[in-house]
């Protein structure tokens, strides 16, 4: 998995490729923690590239979800394809977290 | 049947994972469906690395092969303490996010990518079996 992230005006633009699974969701945790430790509370993250995640990149994004919404900031996924966009309708999650179709509809709702 | 044995820590995840990826590509199966089967993999797994030695250290053997002409097995098998993961009681998934929490996400999901699954208390191992039935229309083009 990689992941790199860029302040933007309205926030921080999060890109994460390939996958979320248990050993590389931490580090997607650290990643965000980091930049939220420095005061950043709006989030858009690209998935464009992601091709898999599982309970424990839920779990990751859960948690930092509750983190976000505690600080009054915002966390949103862009561009869900195939299997992460099935595991995220499946587990309900599509509900509680915000999806946008692109980067572009979901900066514009920053 | 090929099988793969590993210690049952998340070290050995990713073997397991290229394992079971190469065996569903060889078998024929859609990109997507790799993907699903390889998502319930890792939940059975994870599952075992986390709860099935609280003694300390384990051991997991995934063993795939296919069943007549349309069928893959996947045997998952460890040596911990008694768990079946089937009947675990699913989450509440309309919960709203102050509510959710992690229990049972993984074996839902794993359930949910698997509809053939069976357990089995055998000789002191858990044994999990994934059955994957091969579409019948298969899309080439992926």
């Amino acid at each position: 998995m990689d992941i790199s992230g860029e302040k933007v005006d309205k926030g921080v633009v999060v890109s994460v490729t390939g996958r979320m699974d248990a050993v590389t969701s931490p580090d997607f945790e650290k990643e965000m923690d980091r930049w939220i430790e420095d005061g950043e509370i709006l989030f858009v993250v690209d998935l464009k590239s992601l091709d898999y995640i599982s309970s424990s990149g839920l779990r990751s994004i859960l948690s930092i979800a509750k983190k976000l919404k505690a600080r009054k900031g915002k966390i949103l996924l862009a561009s869900l394809k195939n299997v992460v966009k099935e595991v995220f309708e499946i587990s309900g999650f599509s509900t509680i977290i915000p999806l946008y179709e692109s980067l572009d509809t979901a900066m514009s709702d920053l | 049947m090929e099988e793969l044995n590993l210690p049952a820590d998340l070290k050995s995840l990713k073997r397991f994972t290229d394992f079971i990826e190469e065996q569903t590509r060889t078998f024929g199966l859609k990109v997507t469906r790799i993907m699903e089967i390889s998502l319930a993999l890792e939940e059975a797994l994870v599952n075992i690395f986390v709860h099935a030695y609280p003694e300390g250290e384990g051991w997991v053997q995934v063993r795939c092969g296919p069943r007549g002409d349309d069928r893959l097995v996947i045997e998952i098998r460890d040596g911990g303490i008694p768990f079946n993961s089937i009947v675990r009681p699913d989450p509440d998934t309309t919960e709203g996010i102050d509510e959710r929490t992690e229990g049972g996400l993984g074996i839902f999901l794993m359930k949910k990518m698997i509809p053939v699954i069976e357990y089995r208390r055998e000789n002191d191992m858990n044994v999990l079996t994934f059955l994957i039935t091969k579409e019948q229309a298969e899309d080439e083009k992926e």
